[in-house]
């Protein structure tokens, strides 16, 4: 089946590829301590709910520097990145992002000692007909 | 906030450039019984959304038409010096006869008429910002009431064109509103659930 | 009229961490849409955001057009002491919105 090209741009794997190396260099990225929470059908894909926590102490020591989010289909790579400290007490954050399409988004979270990890998930977001909150 | 949908689609004859075409003749109506708001078909999480007034981002409209009801702009009497005691209930007996010219009116059309009338001011235009603002915090003061829209002798025409624009068959696809949100309600066109297409909880 | 809301707790013992919500009102137009002529709408966004306490940044997000419209965050922040949190937005033209809220830590 031929699939129509759609009207709007999408980045490419070569785009998103670009990105992660830009954020985070050529160091390995292991998955795992990142949880990335989306719902598995987005009603709306103009404002997907999202969450991302990670696993850590948050302590002087030992702390989440910032998390990136990642999308492999929106018309840019990255959705958004968010910067802790050890005062955040948690790394965890919500918000609402648009996803253009059904597609897995990535979190790479990198920590204090500089090590990079990460976790996924995939949302199907369907052409929404009429939704009206 | 409920709506009789028959009514409200009559605003939508009155503002159409209506071309001549035949009504359905099967009509079905849903029995009172089994009407269900718009948000009875949403998911749990956007039921969740919709009710937190934080985060529902209608409410920074409702906000915004606080302001403006109650803030002096200009030299117009502000919207609160008359209506000091709120307006709990009006909403939800819109569209209504307006009395001096008989005709029916909604909620945006009285908004402006008072803005013409009583604040020698400039009518809002239809989508703008500002009477969006308005019309969501005139509506909101009437959340959780039942609609309770004149239905009489004199607002039954109003009704009737209603009722045949809900039935006539438009469009491309060559659908009536009937089709989907009596016919098929509850079933899903895309992603989405198709509600029964009442009027209630609007400006949304 | 700002459009911005915030849900901070008023008072927290030391230690606690805490909830803060942060929402302001904007477009976010992403620079994707087109118009009804088919022009494309330029993009007009908020770039970051910064949560700091008594002048110490405790976290920061930088929005990009995926951002959805009317930017909500929740976030936590570790109660240590009294005093007033400040929440700065940016847009693309360096336009700023800031609010601030107090806490009292026992």
């Amino acid at each position: 089946m031929i699939a129509a090209t759609p009207l709007q741009s999408h980045a490419s794997e070569a785009d998103l590829i670009r990105a992660r190396r830009e954020l985070f260099g050529t160091r390995s990225i292991q998955e795992g301590r990142v949880t990335l929470t989306l719902p598995p059908i987005a009603e709306n894909g103009h404002s997907v709910p999202m969450s991302v926590v990670v696993d850590s102490p948050m302590v002087e020591a030992d702390y989440v520097k910032r998390v990136a989010i990642l999308s492999p289909r929106n018309p840019l790579p990255v959705i958004g990145q968010f910067h802790f400290s050890p005062t955040s007490g948690r790394a965890e954050v919500a918000t609402r992002i648009r996803m253009s399409g059904t597609q897995t988004l990535q979190a790479i979270a990198e920590m204090s000692d500089g090590s990079l990890w990460s976790g996924s998930m995939e949302t199907v977001v369907t052409l929404a007909a009429c939704v009206v909150l | 906030m409920k709506r009789g949908r028959w009514v409200a689609l009559s605003l939508v004859l009155l503002a159409s450039c209506g071309r001549a075409a035949v009504p359905s003749q099967d009509g079905i109506e849903l029995p009172p019984q089994s009407l269900l708001s718009g948000y009875d078909f949403l998911t749990p999480d956007t039921q969740r959304l919709q009710d937190d007034a934080f985060e529902n981002p209608g409410y920074l409209w409702v906000e915004r038409g606080e302001a403006l009801f109650t803030n002096q702009v200009a030299s117009e009497p502000i919207c609160a010096s008359c209506h000091s005691d709120g307006l709990g209930g009006v909403a939800a007996r819109y569209p209504a006869i307006e009395a001096s010219t008989g005709s029916l009116q909604n909620l945006e059309g009285r908004i402006n008429q008072c803005r013409i009338e009583h604040q020698d001011t400039s009518p809002l235009a239809y989508e703008s910002d500002e009477l969006l603002a308005l019309t969501a915090y005139v509506a909101n003061q009437s959340k959780g009431m039942p609609i309770t829209v004149e239905v009489s002798e004199r607002t039954q025409p109003y009704i009737d064109q209603g009722r045949d624009y809900f039935l006539t068959r438009r469009g491309q696809f060559n659908l009536s509103c009937q089709h989907c949100h009596t016919e098929k309600w509850g079933q899903h066109l895309r992603g989405d659930t198709i509600s029964q297409g009442h009027g209630n909880g609007f400006p949304a | 009229m700002s459009g911005i809301r915030l849900a901070v707790p008023e008072a927290a013992s030391a230690g606690d961490v805490i909830e803060i919500k942060a929402l302001i009102r904007h477009e976010m137009e992403s620079g994707f849409r087109r118009g009804s002529r088919g022009e494309v709408i330029p993009r007009d966004i908020i770039t970051r955001f910064e949560c700091s306490f008594e002048g110490e940044q405790i976290f920061a997000s930088d929005f990009h057009p995926a951002i959805a419209a009317n930017p909500l965050l929740t976030f936590y922040a570790r109660a240590t002491k009294s005093g007033a949190f400040e929440f700065r937005w940016t847009d693309q033209n360096g336009e700023v919105w800031s609010e601030t809220a107090t806490i009292t830590v026992t």
